[in-house]
């Protein structure tokens, strides 16, 4: 390709630029931070004009900038010296299937970050997007380019980990045990 | 549809996101009213939801974010335009190139036949006693062939120009400078080499000059040719003229002319 026709820049002005505020504030949330979030969607909004040629007018291009926004993100990531997932990825999410923690009564926005943290890159991402963005199963699956069975399956285990992760670091009179529903007793039952 | 308070709790956050089906939404509204735990799990979950938006709240400034894309796409579209532009004058350069390769390897091979025939169907038709007439000349050359004639040298010897016109043949345009003399008609043609090399043929160096003259007979006249860089000159006689360099003379004095034009 050697270079894009005005016309489509006026196009991608339009229907691109428009969803900056809304990506940015994913971008920050997603690298914890508004400069690194601001280089990212930079990035990902030069990915897009490049592969604009690519996009079909009248079709989703929210969508299509968050897929190019996570796969930016996903690549970036992969550049930088790998950061070792804090919670292995399996057993992650085999202990979040097996307990369903209860939330703890004391919830304090500090605690929440930290246990969001220490989420998995996989379940963080999805818990970010659908959780707090408010993105549906379908364009969560859409930007993330998987199935929505797997959005799902995965969105379970992220929000069951972030509950557990509360949970074992609340304090002990917090948790909301007394619904019935203590861990002790669900590894009991489950197991 | 009645839900146990597992079931719900599994459903829970599904129903946070307003991805429940109308049904299984009014079966958890109603268990979630009439039960205590899964209301207050409910509000916790609530409260989780909006912590994360809370504490995920960077603060940015979306106008200033999104002038620098737009001026990074513009640097962006500017460096594809430079390279788009460098690009379609390289293509040229190689097309220019691979042209000029292809013409130089192009045979015109019926160059020698055209110009017989040519000769044959005008030259041999001009009336015995035909002279030269310097405004008809003048009239029926075009330019930059319009001074051919007298370029060449109106007479050689006891051969005489009779006539000089633009003679359209199968495609060619040639310059024909018809000479007669000695019993026998004589052309001159000049055009454009539009239609890559002479064909192989014997050939002796030009007189005077460093030219190869291509020699060869076809429908039984007598071809010499010449190739300059953009122009082919032929002499169609019907046998060697007398004397035999006056040949030689006419062609040499076709390549000067053609040469200056070449300048």
């Amino acid at each position: 390709m050697f270079g894009i026709p005005h016309q489509r820049r006026d196009e991608f002005d339009r229907v691109a630029l428009v969803h900056v505020p809304e990506l940015l504030r994913v971008a920050a949330r997603l690298c914890g931070s508004a400069d690194s979030g601001e280089d990212l969607l930079q990035e990902t909004y030069l990915q897009a004009w490049r592969s604009f040629h690519r996009f079909e007018a009248g079709t989703n291009c929210r969508a299509w900038l968050y897929k190019i926004l996570l796969f930016t993100y996903s690549a970036q990531n992969r550049k930088r010296a790998r950061q070792p997932f804090l919670v292995d990825l399996d057993a992650a999410g085999e202990t979040a299937l097996l307990i369903d923690a209860p939330t703890p009564d004391t919830l304090t926005a500090e605690a929440v970050k930290a246990a969001f943290d220490r989420l998995p890159e996989n379940f963080r991402t999805l818990v970010l997007l659908v959780d707090v963005e408010g993105l549906t199963y379908r364009e969560a699956a859409e930007a993330l380019s998987v199935p929505v069975g797997t959005v799902m399956s995965r969105l379970s285990r992220g929000r069951g980990l972030l509950r557990l992760q509360l949970a074992q670091h609340a304090p002990e009179s917090s948790t909301g045990a007394r619904g019935g529903m203590d861990l002790s007793a669900q590894r009991r039952a489950r197991s | 549809m009645n839900l146990d308070c597992q079931h719900v709790r599994e459903v829970m956050d599904s129903y946070l996101s307003e991805e429940l089906s109308v049904e299984t939404n009014h079966g958890f509204l109603r268990h979630v009213a009439e039960c205590r735990d899964c209301a207050a799990e409910l509000k916790r979950r609530q409260r989780v939801r909006a912590l994360l938006s809370e504490t995920l709240d960077f603060a940015v400034d979306a106008d200033r974010v999104r002038a620098r894309i737009t001026h990074a796409v513009d640097r962006e579209q500017r460096s594809w335009q430079r390279v788009a532009r460098l690009g379609a004058v390289a293509a040229t350069l190689v097309a220019a190139v691979a042209v000029a390769y292809w013409a130089g390897r192009r045979v015109d091979a019926a160059a020698y036949n055209d110009s017989a025939e040519d000769h044959i169907a005008c030259a041999l038709t001009y009336p015995d006693g035909t002279r030269y007439d310097r405004d008809r000349a003048a009239r029926n050359l075009v330019s930059p062939f319009e001074h051919m004639a007298d370029a060449v040298g109106l007479s050689h010897g006891v051969y005489h120009v009779i006539d000089a016109h633009m003679c359209p043949y199968k495609g060619r345009n040639y310059a024909h400078v018809v000479i007669r003399g000695d019993g026998q008609t004589l052309s001159l043609f000049a055009e454009r080499a539009d239609r890559g090399a002479l064909p192989d043929t014997p050939t002796t160096v030009l007189a005077g000059d460093t030219l190869d003259v291509h020699g060869t007979t076809q429908l039984g006249y007598r071809i010499s040719a010449v190739a300059t860089r953009n122009h082919r000159l032929f002499l169609v006689s019907e046998r060697p003229t007398d004397p035999p360099d006056l040949g030689q003379d006419i062609l040499r004095s076709a390549v000067r002319f053609i040469r200056g034009l070449e300048k």
